[in-house]
């Protein structure tokens, strides 16, 4: 059982290699490209820290923008990622293998992103300090910081936890074609891992704590966050509800990043015997799942605003209905229903039909932000005291979108570092139970 | 079933927001649009005047201020226009010019000064002009007890043709005092043949933690005299009191937070965290026996 478990791994570190040996032509242009594209977004930025928020679409009454929709979208499918990589590890999956990678990545590169964003709609970034200085308990911002901090810090230890044992095998793997300083950061972030039966005990038992952990973690974050707006006064932000369906959309629009990701590799490196089409209907499965409890969750928000009849909801649903109409049918009804249709008739249970749903479903998601957001501050309790367009009317102009399109090339950057640095797939046995034996020399002992 | 091609769609959807963009940016010449311009005058105590234009356009959503355009005032005689200054607009669509007491301002042989405003106008706004012609005149604002009574007085004097002083009489006068988004009417009065008024120091009015009150009297949009204000300030209000308990209270709006909160927090945080604590320790552990077995088998 050894001798095959350590071939088993001995043949995927060798196929393996090539993603992690030094960059070739075609990826070195890839990641000039996104970094481009981050020095795109640098400039931006710094454009609207040297003119002022004027530059932006943000104005005295819809302070909150594309920003903040991003802030939000990127912990969402920062969430996703920890609920399904923890969900994974915790029920012993036994498919989760060639996917569970992409899921802690994608936990911890989006979180690393989403909260930028909050500090790009900040005016005054000198006086962040006061937030720690001067900050009270009370306020959702507080928690908002506290709970992302510790939820940063989880996604990491659970990250490091889950990929010591490759990181082990890739430190005594002699086929690795790696710079010396690759080499010696396996060696150090190896821990002197050597498979013995206490290390695997200890590793075992941490990497449980820490998957509940980073689940129950992460659905407090995006409650905190979802508290953020709910706690005020808002119509459309004022919802006793907001937590659960901001937990939801989360983790559909994780699923629909993770589905993306999982083609992209699977495509680029040719995974196809480990990224079967059964993963994708898996998660496509869990993908229609949280459709229709998304569907659930947003016809209940907006039938009980419609019902009341209360004049600033029925200001606001005209608002949704007039302005923002396609953006509104989009993201509720074609985000909804195509997973639903897609996923549950088993002849479009397909790898391309499932990944198209799973762009539509991310551009849907992106957009419910943005009408959770921008109209409800278009639409406030006290009527705008304005007359001037673009002080009524939100739009995000291009340093926006330029900082948009700089966090995903961002993100997209990150993950190709990752995972040229680990597998995107789970090399080592996850119930091996003789000790790591070195695959360079040694011989495999007889059973 | 066949395969749908992946990059055939995705182009097709990359081209489709590609053409919904150019249609979005495509946009034909406009018209230059017709602007409203409101001109008004205000004269304060101190004998400072003030011109005030005020441009808009109107849209779907209402009137928009116009920003950053130039405006013109004169203050013209029979036999010349007499230009005053040129101020652009500000973010309100308003154009202010202050003109000092000091300032020679021509007026005709009936006492009346004529201001003109003048916009010429730019490939987007169409040109426009306004004008009015007032007297001058001024009040003033002033307190004074009679009888253990607290009064607000208020006079008024027009400057005639021969620059002589003459009291403004039966004019309508209103008091106010500056509130958090507006001014708040407090006395509508009147000022007598004598061109004097009183009115009686309302008895609930509140100012600051000193009783400090700023009054303005105000005449508005008379035909002849246009607007004229005077300001004044009493410590005769009612004090308003701070919300400042000796013993700081623990709500969700002060300074320190209830003791629910904080203890909810404190146990969350330390079961979490405690939580990282033991999973670092175990790293810690796996380390150390990994050494332990090199050094053995060394």
């Amino acid at each position: 059982m050894s001798s095959n478990k350590h071939t088993d791994t001995s043949a995927m570190l060798q196929e393996f290699a090539p993603q992690l040996n030094r960059p070739g032509t075609k990826s070195w242009i890839w990641m000039i490209l996104l970094t481009i594209l981050v020095l795109l977004g640098i400039y931006a930025l710094i454009m609207q820290i040297a003119h002022g928020h004027i530059i932006t679409g943000m104005r005295d009454n819809v302070v909150w923008g594309i920003y903040i929709v991003n802030f939000i979208f990127f912990m969402g499918v920062s969430y996703a990622g920890a609920l399904i990589g923890g969900s994974l590890h915790l029920f012993r999956v036994k498919w989760r293998k060639p996917i569970i990678r992409i899921a802690e990545l994608i936990a911890i590169i989006a979180l690393l992103i989403g909260p930028l964003y909050i500090l790009l709609c900040i005016g005054r970034l000198d006086r962040l300090p006061n937030l720690a200085l001067f900050g009270r308990i009370q306020s959702p911002i507080t928690w908002d910081v506290i709970a992302i901090s510790t939820d940063i810090f989880g996604c990491i230890i659970f990250l490091y936890l889950s990929v010591l044992r490759d990181i082990a095998l890739l430190r005594d793997y002699e086929g690795l074609n790696i710079a010396p300083w690759r080499k010696k950061l396996y060696r150090i972030l190896a821990l002197n891992y050597r498979g013995l039966p206490e290390q695997q005990e200890r590793l075992k038992r941490a990497t449980d704590i820490m998957a509940a952990m980073v689940i129950a973690i992460a659905i407090i974050v995006y409650s905190v966050l979802a508290w953020i707006f709910s706690v005020t006064l808002q119509p459309g932000w004022h919802s006793t509800i907001f937590g659960p369906y901001f937990v939801i959309a989360a983790v559909y629009s994780g699923t629909g990043v993770m589905i993306v990701i999982m083609y992209i590799y699977r495509k680029i490196y040719h995974l196809e015997n480990y990224i079967t089409q059964k993963h994708f209907v898996n998660i496509g499965v869990i993908m229609l799942v949280l459709a229709a409890f998304y569907g659930y969750f947003t016809f209940s928000e907006y039938l009980t605003k419609w019902y009341g009849s209360e004049k600033n909801d029925e200001i606001l649903i005209k608002v949704l209905f007039d302005r923002y109409y396609w953006a509104f049918v989009i993201s509720n009804y074609i985000g909804v229903l195509m997973p639903l249709i897609v996923i549950g008739f088993r002849r479009l249970r397909t790898i391309p039909i499932i990944t198209i749903t799973a762009v539509v479903v991310i551009i849907a998601l992106w957009l419910n932000r943005y009408l959770i957001v921008v109209p409800t501050l278009e639409s406030p309790y006290l009527p705008i005291q304005d007359n001037r367009t673009d002080w009524i009317h939100y739009t995000g102009t291009w340093v926006e979108w330029v900082l948009t399109l700089g966090g995903i090339a961002a993100f997209m950057l990150f993950f190709t570092l990752a995972t040229r640095l680990v597998p995107v797939i789970h090399v080592s046995g996850e119930d091996e139970v003789s000790p790591l034996i070195s695959v360079k020399n040694e011989k495999v002992p007889e059973e | 079933m066949k395969k749908i091609p992946v990059i055939f769609i995705s182009r097709l959807i990359a081209f489709f927001f590609l053409t919904v963009l150019i249609i979005s940016q495509v946009s034909g010449q406009e018209e230059p649009v017709a602007v409203n311009l409101k001109f008004s005058t205000w004269k304060y105590a101190d004998g400072t005047r003030t011109l005030v234009a005020r441009i808009t356009s109107t849209n779907d959503s209402g009137e928009v201020p116009a920003e950053g355009l130039d405006v013109n005032f004169f203050n013209p005689s029979e036999k010349e226009e007499n230009f005053i200054a040129s101020i652009k607009t500000g973010p309100d669509g308003k154009a202010v010019l202050t003109l000092q007491s000091s300032s020679k301002l021509i007026s005709g042989p009936d006492g009346i000064m004529k201001f003109v405003c003048r916009f010429d106008g730019t490939p987007k706004f169409e040109a426009s002009e306004a004008d009015v012609a007032v007297k001058d005149a001024r009040i003033s604002i002033g307190f004074a007890e009679i009888d253990s009574v607290r009064k607000i007085t208020c006079q008024g004097v027009m400057i005639n043709e021969k620059g002589e002083e003459v009291p403004l009489a039966n004019m309508d006068v209103y008091l106010f005092v500056p509130r958090m988004f507006s001014m708040q009417k407090i006395v509508d009065g009147w000022l007598e043949e004598d061109g004097e008024g009183e009115s009686d120091f309302p008895a609930d009015l509140v100012g600051d933690s000193a009783g400090v009150v700023k009054i303005y009297a105000r005449i508005e949009e008379n035909a002849d005299f246009g607007n004229l204000e005077a300001v004044a300030e009493t410590n005769w209000a009612l004090k308003k009191h701070g919300d400042n308990p000796e013993v700081p209270t623990r709500e969700l709006w002060t300074p320190i937070a209830p003791l629910w909160m904080i203890i909810t927090l404190i146990i969350m945080l330390a079961g979490v965290w405690g939580h990282y604590l033991y999973a670092i320790i175990q790293l810690i552990l796996i380390n150390r026996a990994g050494k332990v077995k090199k050094e053995n088998s060394e």
